[in-house]
C-alpha cells in the first residue's frame, strides 16, 4: 500500500460538505411542490395542473432517491477514512456497496 | 378535456405562480450541485501526491462520485426546462382565452346572448330576422363554431405541453443509471473506433456513422468526452485518428467516391476533435489527466512521436502530425496545449541547452507521402488551412483560439528563443502530397503563429507577458542580424499587420516623446517592421485604418481637455508611424507591383479606407474613451466607413505616398471642432451650431459648400487661429518628413 496516502482531516471535512449538502437536498424541492399544489389544487381547467402536479411528486421521489445516494457516499467516506489503516481489500468495498442499497 | 365555462373564468396567472415557484426550486437543486462539484469533487478528485488522498480506495470513489454530480445535474438541467414550459403556456392559454372573451363580446354587441356558466348560445327571434337579412343565416352556429375552435386549440395546447413537463420531470435520477448511460455511449463509441480499426477502408458506412452521430450529440459532454478518451487511452486516441487518416488516404485513391469519403473523414477528424477538447479540459471533473508527465499524457506524446500505421504501404504518418489534424476542432486548454505543445517541439526542435539533442529537425518538414500513387494526399480535410503535415500549424490554430495558451507557450521569460524558433522554422509548403508549390506559393505556418501572437498580445498591458512577447516578436521580425530571417513572408504580413494594431499604444509611445520599450529600437527595428508589412496592401489599409482612429481618439480626448500639446504629440507620433508605412508602401510599389500604384491602391480601398475627417466624426459618439486596442476600435472604424461615404468621399483617393496630409486635416478638425484656439476675430454666426456665436462649432465634414468658403476666409483672416492649428500641423509635417528620412535608412537598409 505504498502508494496510498490520505489526509484524514481533509476528506473527514469533504464528508461533512456531503452530509451537509445531503441534507439541504429535501427543503430544495419542499417549498416549490407546497407552492403549487396551493396555486393547483382548485385548477379545473388545464389538464395541465394534475400532470404537473403528479410529475413533481415523481421528481421529488427520484430526488430523494438520489439524496439517499449523497447521504450513502458521505458514509462511505467516512467508513473509507476509518478504516484506511486496514487492508487494502476493505478499501476496495467500501465505495462498491454505492447504488445497492437503495 | 376542458369546457367553456371552466376556461371562460380561468385564471391563467396560476401557471405563472407555478413556473416561478419551478424557477426557485431548479435554483436550489442546481445550488445543491454546484455545492457537491466545488466542495466535494474538487477536493476528492485529485488523487495524486499532492491531492488529499490517494490509493485503492480514493480510485474505487471516482465513479460513485462523478455519477452522483451527473444526477445532481441532470436533476438541475431538467427543472430548469419547467418554468420556460409553464410561461409559455400560461402565455398561450391566456391568448386563447382572450380570443374567447372577444367571440362572446362580439357576439352580444350583435345582440347574441351567450351563456358564460355553459357557453350555450341564443339568438332572440328578432335578432335572428335582422342579421337573416344581413345574409347572416345561423349566427348560433357561427358562433358556436368559433367558440369550439378556441377550445379545441386549448385542448391541443394542454395534449402538446403536458407530454413535455412530464419528460422534464420523469428523468431517471438514480445516480448509477445516469452514470450507466454515459458510460454505455461513451464505451459504444470506443468500441466503434475498435471496430473502424478493423477493416479495410475504416469500418462500414454504418459504422462510422454511428460513431459521428455519437461524438456528434455528446462531443461537448465532458462526462462521454472523458470516459471515451479514458478507455481509449494516450495512445489508443491517436490510433483512433490514424484510423480516421486510413479513410482519408482511401479519399486520395478512390477516384469518383474522394470527395465523400474527404468528406465524412473531415467531419470524424472534426468532432473527434471537439470531444478530445473536452476530454482534455482540466477544469472538468471528468477529464483525462493531462498534466505533464500523467499516464495518459505520456502515452499521447509517445504515441506522437511514433510513425502510425494509416494502410499505405509507403507512407507512415507520425502521431503528432495526426493529432495536428484534430487540432484544429475544439476549443483547448491552456494546460493541454502547452503540455503537447512543448513535447513536440522538444521532440523536433531539441534541447537547445542540450547540445547532445538536437531533436528531430527535419522529422515533419520530411515525413510525406513521396510514392506518385500517392498524390493529393493530404492528413487534414477538416478544413482547406494546409495538407496537415506540419503540426504546428493546428497547434498554432488551436492556440490562437486561446490567448492565454499562447501567452503561456511564447513567454519569453519562461522559453527564451521559442518566439525566434517558431516564427522562423515554417519555410516548407504543406500542400497535398507531390503537388507542386507555385512560384507565389507562401507556406502559411509564419501566418498561423503570427495569428497566435497577435491573439497573445492584443491590447497587451505595458509590462504584461504579452508586451513582452509583442517586442520580442518585433525585435525579431524587424532584426537586422544575419543569422535571424528577418521579415515574415507575404502571406504572413496582414498577421503581424494585426499584431501591430494590437500594439498601437506602445507604438506611438516609440515615435512619441518620453522613454519607450521600443526606444532602442526605433532607429531601425520597428521602422523595418511597419515598413514590411506595408508591402500587403491589405496590412497597410488595416493598420493606418486603426492608427487613424486610435489618434483621433486621443486628439479628441487632449483636445477636450484643452491639452494643446498632448495633442501635438499625438500629431506628431502619428505623423512618424505613417511615414514609415508610406515608406514601406513606396518601396512595395516599386519593387513588387513594380510601378503599379493603381492595383496596389484598390486593394487597400477594398479594405475600406477611413478619412481622418470621418474618424473625428465618429469619435464624437464614443463618450468615454478606455482601451483604444478594444472592440470599441474595430467599432469606430466600421462606423467611419459609413460616415465617410456620406461625407467624405474624396478620402478614398490614392494616397500619393505621403499621409501627412491627412493627418494635418485630422488635426486641424479636431481643434476646430474642440474650441482649442484662440481668436483674434469673431467666429461666423454660420459657422456654429443652430447659428449661435457661443454653441458648438459645425463640424468641418458637416459644413455646406457656402459655410466651408466662410470657414476658410475666417480662417486666413485671423492670425491667432492660424497659429495655434498652424502650429500643430508644422509639428505634424516635421515629424512625417523626420520619420520618412529615418524610414529612408533603417528600411533602406533591409
Amino acid at each position: 500500500m505504498a502508494d496510498m496516502h490520505i489526509d484524514t482531516d481533509s476528506v473527514s471535512s469533504v464528508a461533512g460538505q456531503v452530509e451537509k449538502i445531503a441534507d439541504a437536498m429535501p427543503e430544495a424541492l419542499s417549498g416549490a411542490v407546497d407552492e403549487v399544489d396551493a396555486v393547483m389544487s382548485g385548477n379545473g381547467w388545464s389538464d395541465l395542473a394534475g400532470e404537473l402536479r403528479r410529475g413533481l411528486s415523481d421528481f421529488v421521489e427520484s430526488y430523494d432517491l438520489l439524496t439517499r445516494q449523497v447521504t450513502g457516499f458521505g458514509e462511505d467516506l467516512r467508513a473509507c477514512v476509518a478504516s484506511w489503516n486496514e487492508t487494502e481489500s476493505a478499501h476496495a468495498e467500501v465505495f462498491a456497496r454505492y447504488g445497492e442499497d437503495l | 378535456m376542458t369546457y367553456f365555462e371552466q376556461f371562460y373564468n380561468a385564471d391563467t396567472g396560476e401557471f405563472h405562480d407555478a413556473a416561478r415557484a419551478c424557477g426557485r426550486a431548479a435554483e436550489a437543486v442546481r445550488d445543491r450541485a454546484d455545492d457537491f462539484r466545488n466542495k466535494v469533487v474538487e477536493h476528492l478528485s485529485d488523487t495524486s501526491e499532492s491531492g488529499v488522498w490517494s490509493g485503492k480506495p480514493a480510485d474505487a470513489a471516482q465513479d460513485p462520485m462523478l455519477d452522483v454530480l451527473a444526477a445532481l445535474n441532470r436533476a438541475a438541467d431538467q427543472l430548469e426546462e419547467v418554468p420556460g414550459l409553464l410561461e409559455g403556456y400560461a402565455d398561450d392559454a391566456q391568448s386563447l382565452q382572450s380570443r374567447l372573451h372577444e367571440i362572446v363580446k362580439s357576439a352580444e354587441a350583435r345582440g347574441i346572448e351567450v351563456d358564460t356558466t355553459n357557453g350555450s348560445v341564443h339568438v332572440p327571434a328578432e335578432v335572428a330576422e335582422k342579421l337573416a337579412a344581413e345574409g347572416e343565416q345561423d349566427p348560433a352556429l357561427a358562433v358556436s363554431q368559433d367558440i369550439s375552435r378556441v377550445i379545441n386549440e386549448k385542448n391541443d395546447l394542454d395534449r402538446r405541453v403536458a407530454p413535455q413537463v412530464r419528460e422534464a420531470l420523469n428523468m431517471e435520477l438514480n445516480a448509477h443509471t445516469v452514470g450507466d448511460d454515459y458510460r454505455s455511449d461513451a464505451n459504444r463509441a470506443a468500441e466503434l473506433v475498435e471496430e473502424l480499426s478493423e477493416g479495410s477502408l475504416a469500418g462500414t458506412d454504418e459504422e462510422r456513422a454511428e460513431l459521428l452521430a455519437l461524438l456528434a450529440e455528446h462531443g461537448d459532454d465532458p462526462k462521454f468526452a472523458g470516459q471515451v478518451f479514458d478507455e481509449l487511452g494516450g495512445r489508443g486516441s491517436v490510433e483512433a485518428l490514424s484510423v480516421m487518416a486510413r479513410l482519408g488516404s482511401a479519399a486520395a485513391m478512390h477516384g469518383e467516391d474522394a470527395a465523400e469519403l474527404s468528406r465524412q473523414t473531415g467531419e470524424l477528424q472534426a468532432q473527434f476533435g471537439r470531444a478530445l477538447a473536452t476530454a482534455t479540459d482540466p477544469d472538468s471533473p471528468y477529464a483525462v489527466d493531462v498534466s505533464e508527465g500523467s499516464e495518459w499524457m505520456q502515452e499521447f506524446t509517445a504515441a506522437g512521436e511514433t510513425k502510425m500505421d494509416i494502410g499505405l504501404p509507403s507512407y507512415e504518418p507520425y502521431g503528432y502530425q495526426l493529432i495536428g489534424t484534430a487540432l484544429r476542432s475544439g476549443d483547448y486548454s491552456s494546460e493541454f496545449l502547452n503540455t503537447l505543445g512543448t513535447e513536440m517541439l522538444e521532440f523536433e526542435r531539441g534541447d537547445p541547452n542540450d547540445s547532445d539533442d538536437s531533436g528531430n529537425p527535419d522529422a515533419f518538414r520530411m515525413n510525406v507521402p513521396t510514392d506518385p500513387m500517392h498524390e493529393g494526399f493530404q492528413l487534414n480535410h477538416i478544413d482547406d488551412s494546409g495538407a496537415g503535415f506540419d503540426p504546428f500549424d493546428g497547434l498554432m490554430i488551436a492556440m490562437e483560439g486561446n490567448p492565454e495558451a499562447g501567452r503561456e507557450f511564447f513567454d519569453p521569460a519562461a522559453h527564451d528563443g521559442r518566439i525566434e524558433y517558431m516564427l522562423d522554422r515554417g519555410d516548407w509548403n504543406d500542400l497535398p502530397a507531390l503537388h507542386n508549390p507555385g512560384a507565389d506559393y507562401d507556406n502559411p505556418s509564419q501566418s498561423y503563429v503570427l495569428d497566435t501572437l497577435a491573439s497573445a498580445t492584443d491590447g497587451a498591458e505595458r509590462g504584461s507577458v504579452g508586451n513582452d512577447i509583442a517586442v520580442e516578436t518585433i525585435k525579431h521580425v524587424g532584426s537586422t542580424d544575419g543569422e535571424a530571417v528577418g521579415l515574415v513572408n507575404d502571406t504572413a504580413r496582414e498577421s503581424m499587420g494585426q499584431l501591430l494594431e494590437g500594439q498601437l499604444d506602445h507604438i506611438n509611445e516609440a515615435y512619441g516623446p518620453g522613454t519607450s520599450r521600443f526606444e532602442d529600437e526605433v532607429g531601425v527595428t520597428l521602422n523595418r517592421v511597419l515598413g514590411d508589412v506595408a508591402y500587403s496592401p491589405e496590412a497597410y489599409g488595416n493598420l493606418s485604418n486603426a492608427q487613424n482612429a486610435y489618434t483621433a481618439l486621443h486628439m479628441n480626448e487632449a483636445a477636450a481637455a484643452g491639452n494643446e500639446a498632448v495633442l501635438k504629440e499625438h500629431a506628431a507620433s502619428m505623423g512618424n508611424v505613417m511615414a514609415q508605412l508610406d515608406q514601406g508602401k513606396a518601396a512595395a510599389i516599386e519593387d513588387k507591383w513594380s510601378g503599379e500604384e493603381d492595383d496596389y491602391n484598390s486593394r487597400v480601398d477594398a479594405v475600406g479606407r477611413v478619412g481622418g475627417y470621418a474618424i473625428g466624426v465618429a469619435t464624437e459618439s464614443v463618450p468615454v474613451v478606455g482601451d483604444v486596442t478594444s472592440d470599441v476600435l474595430d467599432d469606430i472604424v466600421e462606423r467611419s466607413k459609413v460616415d465617410y461615404s456620406d461625407h467624405a468621399e474624396g478620402e478614398v483617393a490614392r494616397l500619393n505616398y505621403d499621409s501627412s496630409k491627412e493627418i494635418s486635416r485630422m488635426t486641424e478638425q479636431i481643434i476646430w471642432e474642440n474650441g482649442l484656439y484662440e481668436t483674434s476675430k469673431d467666429v461666423p454666426a454660420n459657422l456654429m451650431q443652430g447659428g449661435d456665436s457661443d454653441g458648438k462649432p459645425i463640424p468641418l465634414s458637416d459644413m455646406t459648400d457656402a459655410q466651408r468658403d466662410s470657414y476658410d476666409k475666417w480662417k486666413s483672416e485671423n492670425e491667432k487661429y492660424s497659429e495655434t492649428a498652424g502650429e500643430a500641423l508644422a509639428d505634424v509635417n516635421n515629424s512625417y518628413k523626420t520619420g520618412s528620412v529615418s524610414a529612408g535608412q533603417s528600411q533602406g537598409d533591409s
